[in-house]
């Protein structure tokens, strides 16, 4: 009775999903509309877009284990959060103005457009799609544990992780037939479950905690702790957050979400509604995980935490509805990245090198998807090391896409030669050095293999740009592109905004 | 920086100060009381406040502006 309860909730959220994407159902016109949702969706959907791939599952598994173990030193994705809508927020008119003037679907796009050049175009689309293999692994991963969780531990792992992956297939359908707007459609829905629901259960459960006993005083004082400079590795917690900072905008299903808005206006309204809502619901989810720390449930199977806690303070109900929440976050991540996977190796690897309709590039769009999704499912079922190994590879990798991002963006710096140099130098350097540090380097005070590597990348940026400068074409080009920051809007932007 | 903008953005950058000076999170670290919450706990969600302040500020600061 309370299994079919706990899974009853999740198929009831699940029918609900998928009645709200049959409703919205429209056919894409064009490959446009396939990758970036014909640039049409307002603040609101957009906050909730970012949030659901900002914030996968994976934050009520890897985020609550890791707390519970290394207490504050897990609390580096909230400031990151924050910080990474800044970032979108001081980006959109730049990016949504080229994306918009020359019809740019994914961030490879624009850094081949930014440097002129189809090799930075390629190696930023394979960097970003080597990223965003881990996550996919994980969203399949932590729906495994959602529905070995619900089934108070009937049903086995591996067992788990098959319902998990055939729901995350089934609901890949709608992916592949309605692409990017039916994942923003559906991520407002799934995005109000897994933070809003998902912040007024946080807050139910620290109470129950807090009148149990499990206050501050009854968290382990070395949880309270950052490494510090009597440390081997003093700056640990600086070196995760500031990754993640620059990683954020990096991700390429994140960056995506400034092509997706109606406008310069949406994308910052959206950074403007999103912080206050990763705020309460990163905070409160953070200060949850550290107080459950002093459970002993939780502190012998910390990954599992969230449910644990679930179980005990309300039974097969709560245990359902705390499902929900971790299902929809997994569910809007998956979805978003897979789609982004699609797009980019349709779209900057092979639309490269062949000339390809708007049809074909959506079809192999299409068949990528598909195959992603089927490959990511079998890696998901077989025994994987850490969580928190994974999502910080995941991290490192995408980082190196900041120096010629950032730098492309904000400055008229630098040159292909040094952006696709920077890039290869600084995945080089980073595999040399995850393999043996994958958290921290003890001999780099704590800093983190990727950045390390992210200087590396950022000498061999500067280098090149220094030792062959642009001509005198190429500066006018970039003129050109940064003139267009400020002219007026396009007219596509305008018929746009009158959409969703 | 327009009047409107000055607070928002002075509120952001100290929020951004605390949030990523490793001798800010050293001198944070532990578990001494400030106004009731654990110091690195009170440290964390003053710097998180600030951070949304600062952007919401902005927004509203800078809403005045046509932007599409």
């Amino acid at each position: 009775m309370a299994v079919a309860l706990t899974y009853g909730i999740v198929a009831v959220f699940f029918l609900a999903v998928v009645a709200i994407l049959q409703r919205a159902r429209i056919r894409d016109r064009d490959f446009t509309d396939f990758a970036v949702a014909g640039r049409s969706f307002g603040g609101v959907y957009q906050a909730m877009a970012f949030l659901n791939t900002y914030i996968p599952g994976t934050v009520f598994i890897a985020g609550v284990g890791l707390i519970a173990t290394k207490g504050v030193l897990g609390f580096y994705q909230l400031p990151a959060c924050l910080l990474g809508q800044l970032t979108m927020y001081l980006m959109a008119r730049r990016v949504w103005t080229w994306g918009a003037t020359y019809d740019l679907r994914t961030q490879s796009d624009l850094l081949g457009l930014r440097f002129d050049s189809r090799a930075v175009r390629i190696v930023a689309s394979l960097v970003g799609v080597l990223a965003l293999l881990p996550f996919l692994v994980l969203a399949m991963q932590s729906l495994g544990l959602v529905f070995s969780a619900l089934s108070y531990g009937r049903v086995g792992f591996v067992a788990a992780v098959v319902v998990g992956v055939f729901a995350m297939t089934i609901r890949q359908i709608w992916t592949v037939n309605m692409g990017m707007r039916g994942i923003v459609v559906s991520d407002l829905f799934q995005g109000f479950i897994a933070y809003c629901v998902g912040s007024v259960l946080v807050v139910g459960l620290l109470v129950w905690l807090v009148t149990r006993g499990f206050g501050f005083a009854a968290v382990a004082p070395t949880l309270y702790a950052f490494p510090g400079p009597a440390t081997p590795v003093p700056l640990a917690y600086f070196s995760l957050v500031f990754t993640l900072v620059l990683a954020s905008l990096c991700f390429p299903d994140l960056f995506i979400r400034l092509y997706t808005g109606n406008g310069v206006r949406s994308v910052k309204q959206a950074a403007a509604i999103g912080v206050p809502l990763a705020l309460v619901f990163l905070g409160g989810l953070n200060l949850l995980a550290l107080l459950a720390s002093a459970v002993p449930a939780v502190a012998a199977a910390p990954e599992r935490g969230w449910f644990t806690l679930a179980a005990q303070a309300g039974g097969p109900l709560t245990l359902g509805l705390a499902g929900t929440v971790v299902f929809a976050a997994s569910m809007g991540n998956f979805d978003a990245t897979v789609q982004s996977c699609g797009a980019q190796i349709a779209n900057d690897v092979l639309g490269t090198y062949v000339r390809l309709t708007s049809a074909q590039l959506t079809l192999i769009a299409r068949i990528a998807i598909g195959v992603l999704t089927i490959a990511t499912a079998i890696v998901a079922c077989l025994p994987l090391p850490q969580l928190f190994t994974l999502v910080l590879f995941g991290i490192q990798t995408v980082v190196q896409l900041s120096v010629p991002l950032y730098l492309g963006i904000f400055t008229r710096f630098g040159n292909a030669a040094g952006a696709v140099g920077g890039m290869v130098a600084g995945i080089a350097t980073l595999l040399a050095l995850d393999l043996r540090w994958p958290i921290a380097i003890p001999w780099a005070w704590g800093l983190s293999a990727g950045l390390l590597a992210l200087a590396v990348n950022f000498a061999v940026y500067v280098v090149a740009a220094l030792v062959v400068p642009q001509d005198a074409a190429e500066r006018e080009r970039v003129a050109r592109l940064f003139a267009e920051i400020g002219a007026p809007k396009p007219a596509t932007a305008l018929t746009a905004a009158s959409g969703e | 920086m327009t009047s409107r903008t000055r607070l928002p953005i002075l509120v952001f950058g100290g929020g951004l100060i605390l949030a990523l000076l490793p001798p800010v999170h050293w001198a944070a670290s532990g578990a001494g009381l400030v106004l009731g919450l654990p110091r690195s706990l009170f440290y964390l969600f003053a710097s998180s406040v600030l951070l949304t302040a600062g952007v919401v500020g902005l927004w509203f600061a800078d809403g005045a502006r046509e932007d599409t």
